[in-house]
């Protein structure tokens, strides 16, 4: 897949990807109208397949992939229309003939949202009482996977060292706020 | 950096070697603080993941805005069935006479109003000490309403901040509590911000949806004198369908 795409996903770059957003969506909003898909649900299903490409963009999934950009896009988004009518075919009768609507594309399985356990929700009540940069230094370190050196570089640290001790100091405040909080 | 920390970092980063990771895995099964420290970063990822995830669906609802503004405003799903039912009416019934009716005025509200975007959120998650504010922003963002509404009156019995009414009153007009949505803008009218001027709109559709058309069409006109330009489109034609 087209790296400066994935490199654009994982690090947020908002002209590229409000770029791509652009270029794919007239196509896409046809390409489920095949599927007796709304324009409104179109809309829904086409952000959550970006959504679900950045998160695969971030889990390195998409450095393994050969297809293109455009290809994985409509791969998710397809597997997105069939698991509503999927959901839709429980409470009426299921249409098997729109799934050989269109055979461009393969279906590309996503993982649906997980649900926050317990624990993490109330590490989420804590986590919000974080500043902002704080939130976004944890955020870039654990879960987008960046380096120390490559938050310092990228958010205009001083140096590695800078950032490591700036993390240090937010996991700090954030243990003690959990410590603190009353039971 | 311990040789700990530079595991960790590794680990989260996913540049683990293959060696690397046998000794990661192995203090992990071997090293209960080691693993008390992998775990809560672990959640610490989950956490961070889902309000990373509503921050880019955000950024992304925000371009669908900006190519199509009109049919934006239709993604909240429970409005959906009743925009449709609005445009079957106004199509069946879109005559002046019978504007009057009830069924039409909940047509013509459910035509106009959605509920308000957060617009004052970066402000507000500035402050650390704002939790339940911010807490109140995510659930609203999330059309949580009931959520929300819980949450922005505790923010605002603790903060004071009078644009929490504005959002509370958003978000029990979108619960269908209109009497109660009222006075809440009502009381937010006492108090001058930055969002005052946009509660006379929203007091508007409020009254409209309560029946009151000669109190929402008396706010419309307010909102349009008050030089907001925000729905000051949309004010004008309503208070033209209404006079």
């Amino acid at each position: 897949m087209e790296h400066h795409y994935v490199d654009a996903l994982k690090n947020n770059d908002d002209t590229l990807i409000k770029e791509l957003y652009g270029r794919h969506r007239a196509e896409f909003f046809g390409f489920s109208r095949k599927y007796r898909i709304s324009e409104i649900d179109s809309a829904d299903i086409y952000q959550e397949a970006f959504l679900a490409m950045r998160k695969h963009a971030i889990s390195g999934k998409l450095n393994e992939v050969s297809c293109s950009f455009k290809t994985y896009l409509f791969g998710i988004g397809k597997y997105l229309i069939f698991d509503i009518h999927k959901a839709e075919a429980s409470k009426s009768s299921y249409n098997a003939n729109l799934h050989n609507t269109d055979s461009d594309y393969e279906s590309i399985t996503v993982d649906i949202t997980q649900e926050l356990t317990e624990e993490q929700k109330l590490l989420r009540h804590f986590f919000n009482q974080l500043g902002k940069s704080c939130q976004q230094m944890l955020t870039l370190s654990f879960y987008r996977g960046l380096t120390n050196e490559e938050i310092a570089k990228q958010y205009g640290y001083e140096s590695e060292a800078v950032v490591r001790s700036q993390k240090s100091r937010c996991l700090k405040t954030l243990k003690n706020l959990i410590k603190t909080s009353p039971r | 950096m311990t040789i700990n920390e530079t595991l960790i970092e590794k680990y989260f980063s996913k540049r683990l070697t293959e060696v690397e990771l046998l000794e990661f895995n192995k203090r992990y099964h071997t090293n209960e603080n080691f693993k008390q420290e992998v775990d809560f970063l672990k959640n610490v990822q989950a956490v961070s993941k889902a309000d990373d995830d509503v921050q880019f669906k955000n950024q992304l609802a925000s371009y669908e805005t900006q190519i199509s503004p009109k049919k934006a405003f239709a993604k909240t799903k429970w409005l959906k069935p009743l925009i449709a039912v609005a445009a079957i009416l106004i199509f069946a019934l879109g005559f002046l006479f019978v504007l009057n009716t009830p069924s039409n005025k909940d047509a013509l509200f459910s035509t106009y109003f959605e509920p308000s975007k957060n617009v004052s959120a970066p402000i507000i998650r500035s402050d650390a000490n704002d939790q339940l504010a911010n807490n109140a922003f995510i659930a609203y963002v999330e059309t949580d309403y009931q959520a929300a509404l819980s949450l922005f009156e505790q923010a605002f019995e603790s903060t004071k901040n009078s644009e929490l009414l504005f959002y509370k009153g958003n978000s029990l007009l979108a619960l269908d509590k209109t009497k109660e949505a009222i006075e809440v803008f009502k009381t937010h009218l006492t108090y001058s911000d930055a969002l005052t001027k946009r509660t006379h709109w929203y007091l508007a559709l409020a009254y409209l949806k309560s029946g009151q058309v000669e109190k929402a069409k008396q706010e419309l006109r307010i909102f349009i004198d008050s030089g907001e330009t925000f729905k000051l489109a949309e004010a004008k034609s309503l208070l033209k369908k209404l006079d």
